[in-house]
């Protein structure tokens, strides 16, 4: 693991609607480094998808009034519309979620790969440009080779015929494949993967993350996964970051968050999730709060089993519990982990320590899923 | 719930010995033709429910599981009669329904329910929670209005949804909670069976958690019977008695939950589980060693002969393209569709 590839410093992201103005990200902050692959964690409706559109830059219609997106070294906020359609497809590129309606249906495969390739960094062509680029025949062939090159790294065993196929053509693992391909097609040095195989077979999934696993691990790509689902993020991922409405409520590495996960809303999500060994949990109650009236303090407070009045009130700022290990909530003390915090979130909030603390300090570090404690 | 005894007296009634089974279907097929050419002459057909047996006992969760396309929908919809079987029978409560005529089906319609996948498409987005609720019991004529409106209620209740939420729109509520209106609409009228397709996977994990939670309740207080379709298998652990694996129309597996888990005998349900992502380590040691299968589960028009799983199979041997395999019983509340475990052949499941 090298140097900080990615920080996302303090995003907030409004979009303006007809009951006002919705505050779907409020105070961001997460890094990656060169080589690492994260995860971003959080259920429906949580902000995920809107965080990482925000570092792709595609989020038309949104408003995003603080916060740095920095990528080696650069602020991409600050960048034009042209030198950050620039850098997507070669320096940082997108795997979408649903492969049956991210293809182009009226193109081939091949005359999808090879517009990538073709057009990456450039938005229109001048005519001069464009007569060299129809002369110059043989970067045609350069270009189907690499892309059937491609194709055969992402396990597709008959690539000239998936070349040359429609995508109705191709099975959903398939064109799941050839989204793979795509995206890694010119090398980029940063890969988000939004949702991989989750509208395919459990089987075919876990053959699908398998392979982009191989991808990345050659080619030394950063990758952060969006998710919904913890198990995938615990297989995937060295280090997770856990959303709640807008919020990173909790980030550690991943092997961390799963022996001692600690915020209410982390385990309340643990516990729900059907395990093999010790059954099912009674889910979190209530719902996502209003976006375009989001409690002022804590967000998770009105589902929270343990949230004490000073929960409403006071903002939890995320505090550092351990060297990587950060939590959003009362429950925890550490210095802020952020150090733009550091003076408004000097003095903790004291209601008390957690509950499961004392009864799992004797039968401490077994495991998390084990040792959930009740939630309800 | 007098009433709904009342009602039920005009139903058919034909008294179901103690000791047979809520449901029996017995070798059930549902065949779709496929028309082609000028002509829409029928050039073949997709068998999506061929040939399967199964026994649900009263008060039963019986899980179904498979990957898209093997045919799970269709055998929950066949048994309800909502598709019309091929071939076979459906026994319901001492009742075959695949004899009743229109009339009669519709009655028997009260003892049998469904609850569909998509909460917001099954929902009729400009009625309002208590007409939807209300319509099963104002088609099989129970009570007066004041007498609806109270029932109404009372399923809210069950459901665990605020009672001012009947004169809300679908649109107004979210996920979870218009999966609740569809249960409780299901629920009704105190069906003996009900199939629940896929009910949860629509839904968040944590929301999840409580509609399984109502389900089991409700299944507890009233015996319902429950036919659980679903492609997640950590669910099933939690919810099912039983379970059957299917593949291309096929049973290749079926038994107790946890005999299934602990030691699936078909190489299918094996790559299944082991496909299984966990959430702790105690989970992981829970499930087989990985078991990889090859490619994706083949067009249905070209189902492979023999063992319709050999095509993928990375036990395969030459008897597999032969006859189809039979059920093989291996153990007292197990059976699997492999002739691994089929003595005349050296081939052993060493597993």
């Amino acid at each position: 693991m090298g140097d900080t590839l990615l920080e996302v410093r303090n995003l907030h992201v409004h979009f303006d609607t007809y009951d006002g103005v919705a505050e779907v990200i409020n105070g961001v902050d997460f890094t990656i480094d060169e080589g690492e692959t994260a995860a971003l964690v959080g259920e429906t409706g949580c902000g995920k998808s809107v965080t990482v559109k925000a570092i792709m830059g595609l989020l038309p219609a949104a408003r995003i009034p603080e916060g740095e997106i920095v990528y080696k070294g650069q602020n991409m906020l600050n960048l034009s519309d042209a030198e950050r359609h620039a850098r997507r497809g070669r320096e940082m590129s997108m795997i979408m979620q649903d492969p049956m309606t991210s293809l182009n249906p009226v193109l081939t495969v091949g005359e999808q790969m090879t517009d990538v390739l073709k057009w990456q960094g450039r938005r229109r062509l001048s005519v001069t440009e464009w007569v060299r680029d129809k002369l110059a025949r043989t970067s045609d062939a350069e270009y189907r080779e690499r892309a059937i090159e491609m194709l055969a790294d992402v396990d597709i065993s008959a690539p000239e015929r998936v070349f040359d196929s429609y995508p109705v053509e191709l099975s959903g693992g398939m064109r799941q494949r050839v989204l793979i391909a795509i995206a890694v097609l010119s090398e980029p040095d940063f890969l988000i993967a939004d949702e991989p195989g989750t509208a395919l077979d459990v089987t075919t999934e876990a053959k699908i993350l398998d392979l982009l696993d191989e991808l990345v691990e050659e080619r030394d790509t950063s990758v952060l996964y969006i998710t919904h689902d913890l198990g995938i993020a615990r297989e995937v991922s060295d280090f997770i970051n856990v959303m709640y409405a807008g919020e990173i409520v909790e980030q550690a590495p991943t092997s961390d968050l799963f022996a001692d996960p600690q915020h209410p809303y982390t385990r309340g999500l643990l516990e729900s999730i059907p395990t093999l060994s010790t059954g099912i949990g009674d889910g979190i109650e209530g719902h996502l709060p209003d976006y375009t009236d989001p409690p002022s303090a804590c967000r998770f407070a009105d589902r929270c089993p343990y949230a004490e009045p000073e929960c409403r009130e006071v903002y939890p700022y995320p505090r550092q519990t351990d060297d990587e290990h950060a939590i959003a909530c009362h429950l925890f003390d550490g210095p802020p982990a952020h150090e733009r915090h550091v003076d408004i979130a000097a003095e903790p909030v004291n209601i008390g320590r957690p509950p499961w603390k004392e009864s799992s300090e004797t039968n401490s570090e077994s495991d998390a899923v084990a040792d959930g404690g009740s939630i309800q | 719930m007098s009433l709904i005894e009342n009602s039920r007296t005009r139903g058919s009634q034909n008294g179901r010995n103690s000791d047979e089974p809520m449901v029996r279907v017995e070798n059930l097929k549902k065949y779709f033709p496929i028309h082609e050419g000028i002509l829409q002459r029928k050039t073949g057909e997709v068998r999506a429910v061929d040939d399967v047996s199964l026994a649900i006992e009263e008060g039963e969760t019986f899980g179904l599981v498979g990957e898209s396309g093997s045919g799970k929908t269709t055998l929950g919809r066949t048994m309800l009669r909502l598709t019309e079987p091929t071939e076979g029978s459906v026994v319901i409560d001492g009742q075959d329904i695949v004899d009743l005529s229109d009339g009669e089906l519709k009655r028997f319609r009260q003892k049998m329910q469904i609850v569909h996948q998509d909460p917001t498409s099954s929902l009729n987005p400009r009625h309002r929670v208590k007409t939807i609720v209300e319509a099963p019991l104002k088609i099989h004529g129970y009570g007066d209005a004041d007498e609806r409106l109270e029932r109404v209620e009372e399923l809210l209740e069950m459901v665990d949804l605020p009672r001012e939420f009947m004169y809300r729109y679908p649109g107004q509520l979210s996920g979870g909670q218009k999966q609740r209106v569809g249960i409780a609409r299901a629920v009704a009228l105190n069906p003996k069976f009900v199939v629940l397709d896929e009910p949860t996977s629509a839904l968040d994990v944590s929301v999840q958690a409580r509609i399984v939670d109502i389900l089991e309740d409700i299944q507890d207080e009233f015996g319902i019977t429950y036919l659980f379709i679903t492609h997640d298998l950590s669910l099933l652990r939690n919810v099912a008695d039983r379970i059957g694996v299917m593949y291309l129309g096929r049973l290749v597996e079926s038994g107790d939950v946890s005999s299934v888990f602990e030691t699936p005998e078909h190489p299918y349900s094996r790559a299944l589980m082991s496909a299984i992502s966990t959430v702790s380590e105690a989970d992981e040691r829970a499930k087989p060693e990985q078991q990889d299968i090859e490619g994706e589960i083949p067009d249905p028009r070209e189902k492979p002969s023999g063992c319709a799983f050999r095509s993928r199979c990375p036990r395969a041997f030459d008897a597999c393209s032969g006859e189809e395999p039979p059920m093989y019983q291996i153990r007292e509340n197990q059976v699997a569709r492999c002739y691994l475990h089929d003595d005349r052949f050296e081939e052993d499941p060493d597993w």
